[in-house]
């Protein structure tokens, strides 16, 4: 059954300096269960992407401008569409339905309430309860995430907390009122490498035993190899491509995609001579982005076609989308 | 395009500009340090330029010894053959009484009244202004030069140093700043020059706390250790590095301490203890006019009202620099 | 002239963290407990290691930033353990940074050329009109215009910041060159410029490199050796290609817990429990022995010592001989050409 639906998504912001597109028409579909991979680089828009779907873009200066978010909120009823809700209608669904995991601990939880406190008002806000009910919540949550003595644990404060286990208090308190869908931006990325693996690994078991579906929002591919099933390639706020994650990975077919995956330095060591794959220029000034595709200039493939025309996504293939007029390996 | 100049002043004065308010306060302040550089030229029974005799000469200047004592309104009504002059706006100045019109409200005569001796209200604010916005400036500029030395001392080195000027600081703001001036003044005598000393050497631990803050979080910043590591010296690295970095809240701060700097100086002038009550001031004309407060409301309100509108200004405009510096705020 | 061009001895650092009223010294942060190795002339040597390791403190020390508490650093032959900061100026010539992050790594009320030119002016190299020429050819050596010289830091993306960095590094023409995670802070998609410069630099002015990072797969490609580093002491040095062969139990964590960009590869994790522990109480033995999956008695009593266990191959571990046969994660396909 298909939990979330979002088309054509848009969200603008109104700066002193133009109109920044930060997301310009995303279109993606997760079912329960799900892993999808939000792939992209700085100013790709996919945080903002993550942002929008929870209505917590800054406005102003920014708004949602256009699109829609259907969401199947009940069981039995028809999907509801969630730009329309009301704020306090929003609410109810904001940590309880979908819930987020930031990627900086430190900053995203508030250093003068004990994580207990925070896991509780999560809890006591959606679901309520009396203070033992809660507080058994609390202490389930935390063991769920493996935070040994989660009695003694709970009254810490954020700052006696490592990275890792703020990290995981954070998912607790995402998880804490079993949503539907998890979004993930960049939990792993302020992290150590080893202290990565067990949040990611902590990540997709908890996706298993809940039955959530995930959002992985992240910038390594490495990352969303391991974990997603499907994948989304955003650039300069549209996405570009669309695949399974052996499709994106094997055959991929955007040539930003491609540039992506060529400048993962290999694991195996390269010859001595061999030099870095890089793909020349920078990303657009996504004030003032291009008429056309945005990623003409720095694209080996661009034709006279491309710097014309939008360019379409084009289904080529059952899940499989590429925003490319030239594209192909 | 036109290249917009990137520079940091360029960047804080344009989002400076957005604030109409700030705008507006900031020529209020620009037009307050004109009348008070050009006072004697403003308000000033002498005339500007006048040819007498076939001789050129600025009397509102300087008084050429031959024309001491001349009565001007009379020259001017009646000017000798070949004689030529141009009087100053506003015909009185601080210390001509006009015994005929003592106590007399604003008039056409004089635009803003004139206090128990005689002497022209407008020509006494326009004066006065000379020592608020003087004792302002030069005091906030002693206090700035000691807390800016001493906080890139304390940022720089930290450690010893550091525990050393962290105590002097708190020394220093343990005494009581406005009765230590008046000690001070009755030691060394109210004049115009003490009191910017004194104010500046009692006022300087707010800036020093703040250069001293902004250096301890810019002493690790890798630039600094760049300079660092290229073998750059000490003194360089803090003139060159960090006092530019440190400077956005200290500009800030000198400008409420202005503000309550010619606070200061009208509170003691309005005391007897500030400058000597012939040398025209904002705060001698409110004690001045404590007196006569039933009888001539001009002489509380006008110079009131002038210390209010100077002290907002200043505040306003530092508010808005304060904002203008903060990169979150930039639109 | 020594074969090494940077040799340390036994190298300690710790920071007091005062407490009380008179700042005595409640705790300390153990940032570097007894570090030994050596940089050869010309080689890239990477240092790897993760957050606390003092990977970052053992650079400062390097180039004398600050002092240690004990042992040794030679320079080009030269002892600077305890030399002045005076007399190690002319020192700094020979010895730059390139730092993490371009964001904070430039002064932001400089241009670009008062930054790049400013080591020219510290060392009074040749005159005013000379500087200025010299700093624009330096920008043109990293691949900016000209017109970059009276421009602002902020006016630049984080890659460009970067070039300027490395071009202030090598306005000195120095022998080697500290690059501390020079291309974390960028995208993917231009790390490669960066190190493509660094590369092309080093062949150019013969440079030598220490190599901070914490990405195995960058470090791997760029230098000639690796050296693992945790919780202050240096658990592992080896050839970069044979990667594959390192046997600690910590380095092998972190080959496996990189991600690898293939789905297909199934790799067998070893997950390590527990947390990096911190560097004000670090463990007695062995620092790793809370973490080892193979840990023993032995390795929490006895510090274990650094010696050579294949050619090239030396580390720190009482059991170093069994690691071959638990090797982890090494057996997938992208591994095998090791």
């Amino acid at each position: 059954m298909t939990l979330l639906s979002v088309k054509d998504l848009r969200t603008h912001f109104f700066t002193d300096a133009g109109v920044v597109k930060a997301v310009d028409g995303v279109d993606f579909a997760l079912e329960r269960g799900d892993t999808l991979g939000l792939v992209g680089e700085s100013g790709c828009g996919k945080s903002m992407m993550s942002l929008s779907l929870m209505r917590l873009v800054p406005d102003p200066p920014g708004r949602i401008v256009s699109g829609s978010v259907m969401f199947q909120l009940t069981q039995t009823g028809g999907p509801v569409d969630l730009l329309k809700l009301s704020e306090k209608q929003m609410r109810g669904v904001r940590g309880k339905r979908l819930a987020m995991v930031f990627q900086e601990p430190m900053t995203s939880l508030n250093p003068v309430y004990t994580i207990g406190d925070q896991i509780a008002e999560a809890v006591a806000l959606h679901d309520g309860g009396s203070r033992a009910s809660v507080r058994r919540r609390v202490i389930e949550m935390l063991s769920l995430v493996g935070i040994p003595t989660p009695e003694r644990r709970m009254k810490d404060y954020p700052h006696q907390l490592s990275g890792g286990m703020r990290q995981r208090a954070m998912v607790a308190m995402a998880l804490s009122c079993r949503p539907d869908v998890l979004i993930a931006d960049e939990p792993t990325t302020a992290l150590d490498v080893t202290i990565q693996a067990q949040i990611l690994d902590l990540i997709k078991r908890l996706q298993h035993e809940l039955g959530m579906a995930l959002i992985l929002v992240t910038h390594d591919l490495g990352v969303v190899a391991e974990t997603a099933g499907r994948v989304i390639v955003m650039y300069a706020g549209r996405f570009v491509e669309e695949g399974s994650v052996e499709q994106i990975f094997k055959e991929p077919m955007h040539p930003y995609t491609q540039g992506l995956l060529k400048a993962i330095p290999p694991l195996a060591r390269k010859l001595a001579a061999e030099r870095f794959f890089t793909i020349p220029g920078s990303v657009p000034n996504l004030a003032r982005l291009p008429a056309g595709c945005a990623f003409a200039d720095r694209c080996p493939k661009v034709q006279a076609r491309c710097r014309q025309e939008e360019v379409p996504a084009d289904p080529c293939k059952v899940g499989r989308l590429v925003r490319c007029f030239y594209s192909g390996s | 395009m036109r290249e917009v100049s990137q520079r940091y002043s360029a960047l804080v004065w344009r989002q400076f500009r957005k604030s109409r308010l700030a705008v507006v306060c900031l020529c209020f302040i620009v037009l307050l340090a004109i009348v008070a550089i050009f006072a004697p030229l403003i308000a000033n029974d002498r005339p500007i330029i006048l040819k007498h005799e076939g001789k050129w000469s600025m009397p509102a200047l300087s008084l050429p010894p031959a024309l001491v004592g001349v009565d001007w309104d009379a020259m001017e009504r009646d000017p000798p053959q070949g004689s030529w002059m141009v009087r100053a706006p506003i015909r009185y100045r601080p210390g001509s009484y006009d015994l005929a019109a003592v106590l007399s409200p604003p008039s056409v005569r004089h635009i803003l009244g004139t206090d128990g001796d005689g002497r022209d209200v407008a020509a006494q604010l326009i004066w006065g202004s000379r020592a608020s916005l003087s004792v302002g400036i030069v005091a906030v500029g002693i206090a700035v030069a000691i807390g800016l030395a001493l906080g890139l001392l304390a940022g720089f080195y930290g450690g010893f140093v550091d525990i050393v000027v962290s105590r002097i600081i708190e020394v220093m703001i343990c005494f009581p700043t406005f009765f230590l001036i008046l000690t001070v003044l009755a030691f060394v005598g109210p004049s115009i020059y003490n009191i910017m000393i004194v104010i500046g050497v009692t006022g300087w631990t707010g800036v020093a706390r703040l250069v001293r803050g902004e250096c301890l979080k810019l002493r690790r910043r890798d630039f600094v250790v760049a300079a660092e590591v290229a073998g750059a010296r000490d003194v360089r690295i803090m003139w060159r590095h960090m006092l530019p970095n440190a400077m956005a809240p200290v500009l800030v701060s000198a400008t409420f301490g202005v503000a309550g700097a010619i606070l200061v100086e009208a509170s003691l002038s309005f005391l007897g203890f500030g400058v000597p009550p012939s040398d025209p001031s904002w705060g001698s004309m409110l004690s001045q006019a404590q007196q006569f407060m039933d009888i001539a409301w001009w002489l509380t309100l006008i110079p009131g009202f002038a210390i209010f509108a100077t002290i907002t200004a200043y505040n306003l405009v530092g508010e808005a620099l304060r904002d203008a510096i903060d990169p979150n705020l930039r639109t | 002239m020594s074969e090494n061009l940077v040799e340390i001895k036994d190298l300690h650092k710790r920071f007091p963290i005062p407490g009380g009223i008179l700042g005595r010294e409640k705790a300390a942060i153990h940032a570097v407990r007894g570090v030994t190795l050596s940089i050869g002339r010309g080689e890239t040597l990477g240092l790897v290691g993760e957050s606390g390791c003092g990977k970052s403190t053992l650079g400062h020390l390097i180039l004398r930033l600050i002092e240690p508490d004990s042992g040794t650093i030679r320079f080009d032959g030269r002892d600077i353990t305890r030399e002045s900061q005076g007399r190690l100026r002319p020192l700094r010539r020979k010895m730059q940074i390139v730092f993490q992050d371009p964001y904070s790594s430039l002064n932001p009320r400089m241009t670009i050329g008062d930054i790049v030119r400013e080591p020219l002016l510290v060392h009074k190299i040749g005159r005013a009109a000379e500087r200025r020429e010299k700093t624009i050819e330096l920008l043109r050596l990293v691949g900016l215009d000209r017109d970059a010289y009276g421009k602002y830091p902020h006016e630049f993306s984080g890659g460009q910041r970067q070039r300027i960095g490395i071009a202030r590094a090598i306005a000195l023409t120095p022998d080697f060159i500290i690059a501390d995670e020079p291309v974390s802070a960028l995208d993917l998609s231009i790390r490669g410029e960066i190190l493509n410069l660094l590369a092309d630099l080093r062949e150019r002015f013969s440079l030598t490199y220490l190599f901070i990072a914490h990405d195995l797969k960058v470090v791997e490609n760029v230098s000639q050796r690796i050296a693992v580093m945790y919780l202050g002491r240096i658990m592992e040095i080896f050839p970069a290609e044979k990667l594959a062969l390192a046997r600690h139990p910590y380095t092998q964590a972190l080959v496996s817990a990189v991600p690898v960009p293939d789905p297909n590869v199934k790799k067998a994790r070893m997950i390590l429990k527990g947390d990096v522990p911190s560097q004000i109480a670090p463990p007695s033995g062995c620092p790793f022995h809370p973490r080892c999956p193979y840990a023993e008695s032995q390795c929490r009593d006895l510090e274990p010592a650094f010696s050579e266990y294949l050619p090239g191959f030396s580390a720190s571990c009482h059991f170093i001989g069994r690691m071959e046969k638990v090797r982890v994660g090494l057996s997938a396909p992208a591994f095998a050409g090791g």
